[in-house]
């Protein structure tokens, strides 16, 4: 018997051996029952982006003055890796807010980007572009952020800078000196994509709205009901778009996701920055993180009005009290038909009525 | 010797050693290896593997073996959060155990129970949904943050500084969500892109410096490092950097596993990520080879959690790797042959 095994005899003290085998098997048993009743203990801390009911309606205005105070979230990005054409990753994050009003869900990207890429007039010539990605159905298992997968589909909304400047489709837009002879004349049999309905040829939007049940199956909704709008500030190192999408809480296709006040869902983003060839499958991705419909009401930041009314009435009121204190400092108080301020306003007790002494 | 030197340095875990019921620091020895097995397992099948396969065209036609891996991978998570909470009560618990160590050592040991106790309290309180995320993502960072600098305090030289630097790695890729979700950014344009680059430099400067006592140990007789060691950590370096680099696809697919299971986004050149899996491996390896087997439990614990806020079990895998590290003293400095881990 050597000195552990004797040691391991010892009152109070199990062989090593043991203390292991009992930890496996009822780490085991925990793990095992913790599975069966799908407990998990653990906290996700994938981040939240929190929409709170605006104040007033947002528009797709990005400037406008209801989105300083909506809380943000800055969403890490990654390239994008599942389906050919791989790679992109060259924006590293966006930032994200979110906002309702009117049953309408609005979604404000921000993200830093060198050149403002709008035209698409060359071969060579790539858009920037934003877009948005939430589960079919909203709150349920979370799909593949990949374009979702067959029993798990998504919705897809995209913004392109190209289709925010119509000029930018033309040639002209890359070859400023480029000659056009002849322009045909006869409306839709010039344009097959437009003749055969086709939505990226189709009315004005700047967005899409698309669905997909995995790779390859990416196709317009039945009904385009998503609006956006971007606008870019600043230029080179400082250049940034801001984008704002929105679309009603309620369902116009069988792939949209419902929306409502007090729910959570999913959400998930992607970015194509044009001047560096990023298009199609080539992009900058996040995670899917969590978006938070909230019932609460955004605080209303105090008008200039309130300003105008509140600064005289400071003012005011610091007189009142400069009136009220200056008498006092030449010997105010009882006798003299001031208040007694240096008694705390309490009538000193020489001046109660006798009776009232008890 | 303390508790904790007595546990891993009896080889508490191994046949014939015992461990004693009521000493906390004792069952380090026999928790520590199984919930790195349980991380590790669990990293490899579930968050890399499961999230891998449903991309593979034709895979799906495995349906039945991809049920079986999706339920083990799951097995694996439930059983690596079982063993580390079983190990994180245990620090905290190890963190107050007296050992006749010196009054600074045992502030520090205060706090590092107070770091995972603060923990596991606000993973409990997130899980309950009673806290915000600002609240909980400030408080899971600050513990991060204790641990690290206890037991950056408890080392020298590459090993100081790469527990400063995993500490500050998490810290600069916590700084977003800490922002954002505590409203403190709702008004201030995007900008915090520098968080992500500080975080993925910092992780990456601090695998890579786990490695360097060993690497200046090369043949170095007795206590020195085999060469085997080093030329594991080449062939993996190696193999990460031509996989980021040569193939666009592997490279994508490689940024998107680092960045969803360990929080680096990729952003930087492609051998300074070799470097790191170099360090990295050769660093373990010789932990573990050279007894420290609490540092390698810790350094491994980390890995396996990645950097930033991703759920409070990953950040709990990190929680734990560092409060193994700041108990286990370190003679890691250059040098040192036998490292018997004390914590006084």
């Amino acid at each position: 018997m050597n000195d552990d095994t004797h040691t391991a005899r010892r009152p109070g003290r199990w062989s090593a051996r043991r203390a292991s085998i009992g930890v496996v098997a009822v780490a085991a048993a925990a793990a095992a029952t913790m599975q069966v009743l799908g407990a998990n203990p653990a906290a996700s801390q994938t981040t939240t982006i929190t929409a709170r009911r605006a104040y007033e309606k947002p528009s797709l205005d990005p400037g406008a003055g209801v989105w300083k105070d909506a809380p943000a979230l800055d969403v890490q990005l990654t390239a994008q890796q599942t389906s050919y054409p791989f790679g992109g990753g060259t924006i590293p994050s966006v930032t994200a807010k979110a906002l309702h009003f009117g049953d309408r869900l609005y979604v404000r990207l921000e993200w830093n980007d060198t050149t403002r890429d709008a035209s698409i007039g060359a071969p060579d010539r790539f858009a920037d572009a934003a877009a948005i990605e939430f589960p079919s159905v909203a709150g349920s298992t979370v799909p593949s952020v990949c374009m979702g997968q067959a029993d798990g589909g998504v919705n897809i909304w995209q913004w392109r800078a190209d289709r925010e400047n119509p000029g930018g489709r033309w040639p002209q837009s890359a070859h400023p000196d480029a000659y056009v002879d002849e322009v045909q004349p006869f409306g839709d049999l010039n344009y097959p994509a437009k003749a055969a309905g086709n939505v990226m040829a189709t009315g004005n939007r700047p967005t899409q709205d698309l669905v997909a049940t995995g790779f390859s199956t990416l196709s317009p909704a039945q009904r385009q009901t998503v609006g956006g709008r971007g606008e870019y500030s600043g230029h080179g190192a400082g250049g940034r778009w801001a984008v704002v999408f929105e679309r009603p809480f309620e369902a116009a296709d069988p792939m949209h996701p419902t929306f409502a006040a007090g729910q959570t869902t999913d959400i998930a983003f992607a970015v194509w920055d044009g001047a560096r060839n990023e298009r199609n499958g080539i992009k900058s991705v996040s995670q899917f993180v969590k978006l938070n419909i909230s019932d609460t009401a955004q605080k209303k930041p105090p008008s200039a009005a309130w300003w105008l009314l509140g600064i005289p009435a400071v003012a005011a009121v610091g007189a009142f009290g400069v009136a009220m204190v200056r008498p006092s400092r030449r010997g105010g108080g009882p006798g003299t038909g001031a208040p007694a301020l240096e008694t705390g306003g309490a009538a000193p007790a020489a001046e109660l009525p006798e009776g009232d002494e008890g | 010797m303390t508790a904790v030197a007595r546990a891993a340095g009896a080889g508490a875990g191994e046949p014939g050693a015992a461990v004693a019921r009521r000493d906390p620091v004792a069952w380090l020895g026999v928790l520590a290896g199984p919930a790195v097995l349980a991380a590790a397992v669990e990293l490899l099948v579930l968050r890399t593997f499961t999230r891998t396969i449903i991309h593979i065209p034709g895979a799906q036609s495995a349906s039945r073996v991809l049920d079986l891996v999706t339920d083990a991978g799951r097995f694996s998570y439930y059983l690596s959060v079982v063993r580390l909470i079983l190990l994180l009560g245990t620090l905290a618990a190890a963190g107050t155990a007296a050992g006749g160590a010196s009054r600074a050592s045992s502030s520090r040991r205060l706090v590092v129970s107070a770091a995972v106790t603060t923990f596991a309290a606000t993973a409990a309180v997130a899980r309950a949904g009673a806290a915000g995320d600002g609240v909980v993502a400030s408080l899971v960072t600050a513990a991060v943050v204790a641990v690290a600098v206890v037991g950056a305090a408890q080392a020298r030289g590459a090993e100081r500084a790469a527990r400063l630097l995993i500490g500050a790695a998490f810290a600069a890729a916590a700084v977003p969500v800490v922002v954002w979700s505590s409203g403190l950014g709702a008004s201030r344009p995007a900008g915090l892109s520098w968080a992500y680059f500080t975080a993925e430099a910092a992780a990456l400067a601090a695998l890579a410096l786990l490695g360097w006592p060993a690497v200046r140990r090369v043949g170095r007789g007795p206590g020195g490092v085999s060469r085997r060691v080093v030329a594991a950590g080449v062939v993996a370096g190696l193999a990460v950097t031509t996989i980021l680099v040569a193939s666009p696809a592997g490279a994508a697919s490689t940024k998107t596993l680092l960045l969803w299971n360990l929080g680096l986004g990729g952003y930087l050149a492609a051998p300074l990520y070799g470097l790191a899996v170099a360090g990295a491996v050769v660093g373990l390896t010789d932990r573990f080879r050279s007894g420290a087997r609490f540092e390698a439990a810790g350094w491994a614990l980390v890995i396996c959690g990645g950097i930033g806020l991703h759920s409070t079990y990953q950040s709990g895998l990190v929680v734990a790797g560092l409060a193994l590290l700041a108990l286990s003293a370190s003679s890691a400095q250059a040098g040192s042959a036998a490292r018997p881990a004390v914590a006084t």
